[in-house]
């Protein structure tokens, strides 16, 4: 214990338990063959975005719970010289691990995450912005029209910050969709509005060249005057 | 009322959702959505909660449905061992599709992804009485038990 009190008054003769992190309060690991010492309890997308490294999320929101949908965010975790796929989003930080956020093996996992995501809502911005970032040219499934990938933000932003729940999910499986209860119109919802805030397939589309359904890649494609902005 | 009694005897659960449908369907049959309605308000629970529950378990009807239940294994031993053919008997003679109750009420027919008894497949549960390899041509002379005791 690094810190201790000079004033006794103010900490009534203790130590300053919560103004610093404790020693045995932290654990050490490797992230892209850095070590860092965090907080227990942190997941591995925020210490890695505590460190400045970049790592894509969809269904992560700072705001709301960690849910560990759209697996985006696979790190490889390597534990007692095992490697293994795992969300980042969900995975709290342990002592010793090493964890490329990376690696060959995660960048082909992630452009088949997006490909098979705009494959079901090519109609999302979100995702075409996703998959010209990634430089994703090709999607090698069928393309689909959906309105929803699933990702429970909508719910978990209407139950855990607008305290409501009027919306939930439905049924398991390939039925499964976001729904009021009995597809009535919910009583308890506000109408305000922040489900479709937070949706990523409820974006405006930009306006790229391209027929509806079809991968856009304009950013990557076009030449940025034909936008016309 | 019973419902209440229910609720009543389970809300000192930590998970008391799952329990209290569970019995209500056991005295009512199906879980109606007046029945959904009140048991979320009793319990303090999202509709959309309950709702999303109700549905999501196969256990669950949300349908009144038939005073036989024909239940249909399509697990994979099952499928390749014929149990399409026995299905597509079923909704030719019953004629309603799985999930569906037919229109006299006799018969609710369900399929299920497996029943764990593979080495008597085909296999076909009507109540509690399970019949093993079963064959197309067998249906009939089953069915027709049930109809006319
Ligand atoms: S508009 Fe309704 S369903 Fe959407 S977040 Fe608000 S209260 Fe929930
Ligand atoms: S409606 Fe939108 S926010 Fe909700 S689960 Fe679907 S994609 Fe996600
Ligand atoms: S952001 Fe981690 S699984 Fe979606």
């Amino acid at each position: 214990m690094p810190f201790k009190s000079t004033d006794e008054n103010i900490t009534g003769g203790k130590d300053f338990p919560d103004l610093y992190y404790e020693e045995d309060n932290l654990v050490s690991l490797t992230i892209d063959r850095q070590k860092v010492r965090v907080e227990k309890g942190m997941t591995i997308l925020e210490a890695a975005r505590w460190m400045g490294i970049k790592i894509p999320t969809l269904c992560y929101h700072e705001g709301l719970t960690p849910w560990g949908g759209c697996r985006l965010c696979v790190v490889e975790v390597i534990k007692r010289g095992r490697s293994k796929l795992e969300a980042s989003c969900t995975y709290p930080v342990a002592e010793g691990i090493q964890v490329k956020t990376n690696s060959e093996k995660v960048q082909k996992t992630r452009r088949m995450i997006v490909e098979l995501l705009i494959s079901s809502c090519p109609n999302s911005r979100t995702l075409q912005d996703l998959a010209s970032g990634m430089g994703i040219t090709e999607i090698r499934f069928k393309m689909e029209d959906n309105d929803c990938i699933l990702c429970g933000l909508c719910v978990r932003m209407c139950k855990e910050q607008m305290m409501s729940g009027g919306i939930g999910f439905i049924n398991r499986g390939a039925k499964r969709e976001v729904s009021t209860p009995f597809h009535k119109s919910s009583e308890i919802c506000r109408g305000c509005g922040a489900c479709m805030y937070i949706c990523p397939v409820v974006t405006l589309q930009c306006r790229g060249r391209r027929e509806p359904g079809d991968l856009c890649n304009a950013c990557i494609n076009v030449c940025p005057t034909d936008f016309g902005f | 009322m019973d419902i209440d009694k229910i609720i009543d005897e389970n809300k000192g659960l930590k998970i008391p959702l799952i329990p209290v449908l569970l019995k209500i369907q056991e005295i009512e049959g199906f879980l109606s959505e007046s029945t959904i309605r009140h048991v979320s308000r009793r319990l303090s629970i999202p509709l959309s909660q309950v709702f999303g529950v109700a549905t999501f378990y196969s256990a669950f009807n949300l349908k009144p449905s038939g005073v036989n239940k024909i239940c249909l294994c399509e697990g994979t031993a099952c499928h390749v061992k014929g149990s399409t053919r026995i299905r597509e008997k079923l909704e030719r003679i019953l004629g309603v599709k799985p999930g569906e109750t037919t229109k006299d009420g006799i018969f609710t027919f369900t399929t299920i992804n497996c029943m764990g008894a593979c080495a008597m497949g085909p296999i076909m549960k009507i109540g509690t009485e399970y019949f093993g390899k079963m064959t197309p041509g067998k249906v009939d002379s089953i069915i027709k038990e049930y109809i006319s005791p």
